[in-house]
């Protein structure tokens, strides 16, 4: 406990992590105006007490969208990265149990996978699949399957040899058993890091599919779509292309941090050579 | 073979909904859609392997010309985005690693971290805001081709590549400080710092050196995220390069565009990854392919 509160990086993250994930369901109960309302007459609002970060285009409250937005792109990296996660841990699991051809054909699968960038894969996967959140969601979550399933099968690989893992055979647990009670436990803090770090870069990728066009459709607030909308009206309105990135960077800030700090914390090994 | 399974009629989509079925199934025919998927792609293969690219279904052009056109925008983007990522990384982390625990360490980890988090089209658009909107520097988008004015190109091309570059110089600062700081502690640095060298020849020519080759590898990858990159960047800034043109062929079911720039991406990336091969036997004399242990 005392070395999570000296972790300047698990504190910092952590707070912002927290703020973001508190704006989201804050947003479930209130927001200062409805976030889809057009109101004609309140187009281009400057920052004012009355609209704390402005009106777009339609005269709807930047805050309440943002906040509505925090929602989108949260619900996005959760389903991406439970999407990677459950079937990346299954095939690697897997994959490190088999070991021989079956190992070999699940890793240069996902090789495949993994030599295509992010956000390319992304758009053409969203483009197969048609736009929307839905799907957005989904081709995040299948490019993150291969990234957790090395990462399985890496961590897996190095805890089948131990003394425990005989002792779990020795005294008659199935294989699946075996996986599930005493390997699983001991690759969590990799997968864990990992997780927080892969969240981040989902929400930069939702917001790059809905800057496109690709992601959450409109009326529905999504912080990429903001900007795509306000880069039309920046001349005139330039805090509408401002404060939607400023939460884009909040979120993965935070959650890049927590990542740095979760991985301090958990693998001592790590602080020791990093340099 | 997947974007063949793309939901929607390339041919409905150039003739338009008032097309007629026998219309439609002339121009399938035209097209070559009404053959099995494996004959489609055997053919496009067989075409790859003349140097064939096929021909556009929205455009009407060879895509061959089609992205040798684009390729003058996207060519130069990428090469500027690397020197402007080059430029801006490596002092900056060198700084860092020579200034451990300092000011200057702390400034650029920060840096990195922000640059990290910040999407490259949010980069774009306050670039636009900025020096477009605000100072009135450049154009807020748009390019003017090389043969018409190479000046206007270049400066069209320089807010662009500056977003695509200052997102990777954050990685590339972070790595180049990393490998300094290991670089630095070894007793080869020791040794040369106790001949009494002075500490620019220490750092530069045998610190930097030797942190070289991580950086080229992380470089060398980088290369597919700076052309996923170049996808968006292009359409924040309105540029007919090969990312507006295969966002564009995506919109418009235009598969052979489509696979042709995919194609050329994957091409490219296996390239750079080759130089990259090559460059480790430069940066460092101790590495000569197929003369290990010699």
């Amino acid at each position: 406990m005392r070395r999570a509160l000296r972790n300047r990086n698990l504190i910092i993250g952590g707070i912002m992590a927290v703020l973001i994930l508190a704006t989201a369901f804050l947003s479930f109960f209130y927001t200062p105006y409805d976030p889809n309302r057009m109101n004609l007459a309140e187009r281009f609002q400057s920052p004012s007490a009355k609209h704390w970060l402005g009106t777009d285009q339609y005269g709807r409250d930047i805050l309440s969208r943002i906040m509505k937005g925090a929602v989108n792109s949260l619900v996005v990296g959760w389903v991406a990265v439970g999407i990677g996660l459950t079937l990346g841990i299954l095939l690697g699991s897997l994959a490190a149990y088999w070991r021989g051809w079956r190992d070999e054909g699940i890793m240069r699968i996902a090789d495949v996978f993994y030599g295509f960038p992010a956000v390319l894969s992304a758009i053409f996967i969203t483009s197969i699949l048609g736009p929307g959140m839905v799907n957005s969601m989904l081709a995040i979550g299948i490019f993150y399957i291969p990234i957790f399933a090395r990462l399985t099968r890496g961590a897996s690989l190095s805890i089948w040899p131990r003394d425990y893992v005989t002792s779990a055979r020795a005294i008659g647990l199935s294989n699946r058993a075996i996986i599930w009670t005493t390997i699983l436990p001991n690759i969590l803090s990799p997968l864990i890091v990992q997780t927080t770090v892969q969240f981040a870069i989902a929400i930069l990728a939702e917001a790059a599919l809905s800057y496109l066009g690709l992601g959450t459709q409109p009326p529905h607030a999504s912080w990429g779509r903001m900007l795509n909308e306000a880069q039309t009206f920046m001349e005139i309105s330039p805090w509408l292309a401002i404060f939607p990135g400023m939460a884009i960077a909040v979120a993965v800030l935070g959650f890049n941090l927590l990542g740095d700090g979760l991985r301090d914390l958990l693998d001592p090994k790590f602080v020791r050579q990093k340099i | 073979m997947v974007l063949r399974v793309i939901p929607g009629d390339p041919a409905q989509i150039i003739l338009g909904i008032q097309a007629t079925p026998e219309t439609l199934q002339e121009l399938r025919h035209k097209l070559g859609l009404d053959l099995p998927l494996i004959v489609q792609y055997g053919s496009w293969l067989g075409g790859i392997l003349r140097g064939d690219f096929g021909q556009s279904i929205a455009y009407d052009v060879p895509i061959s010309s089609l992205i040798l056109s684009r390729m003058e925008v996207t060519v130069p983007l990428a090469i500027l985005s690397i020197l402007f990522a080059v430029l801006f990384s490596i002092p900056l982390g060198i700084h860092a690693a020579t200034r451990r625990n300092r000011l200057g360490d702390y400034g650029v980890m920060v840096f990195s971290q922000v640059g990290l988090a910040i999407p490259q089209f949010w980069a774009g658009i306050l670039l636009i805001l900025f020096f477009a909107v605000h100072l009135q520097w450049f154009a807020a988008g748009g390019f003017k081709p090389w043969m018409e004015s190479p000046l206007l190109a270049l400066k069209s091309l320089l807010l662009p590549a500056l977003s695509l570059g200052l997102i990777r110089a954050a990685v590339l600062a972070r790595l180049t400080r990393s490998c300094m700081l290991e670089t630095l502690g070894e007793d080869y640095i020791r040794t040369a710092r106790a001949k009494g060298l002075a500490e620019k020849i220490v750092v530069y020519k045998h610190g930097f050196r030797n942190a070289l080759i991580p950086v080229v590898t992380i470089l060398g990858l980088q290369m597919g995220e700076l052309l996923a990159g170049a996808i968006i960047i292009e359409n924040v800034f309105h540029l007919p390069g090969l990312g507006r043109l295969v966002f564009l062929a995506i919109g418009q079911r235009d598969l052979p565009v489509v696979q042709g720039v995919g194609l050329l991406i994957a091409f490219i990336i296996v390239v750079v990854n080759f130089l990259v091969d090559v460059t480790y036997g430069v940066v460092d004399p101790r590495i000569r392919m197929g003369k290990e242990g010699s």
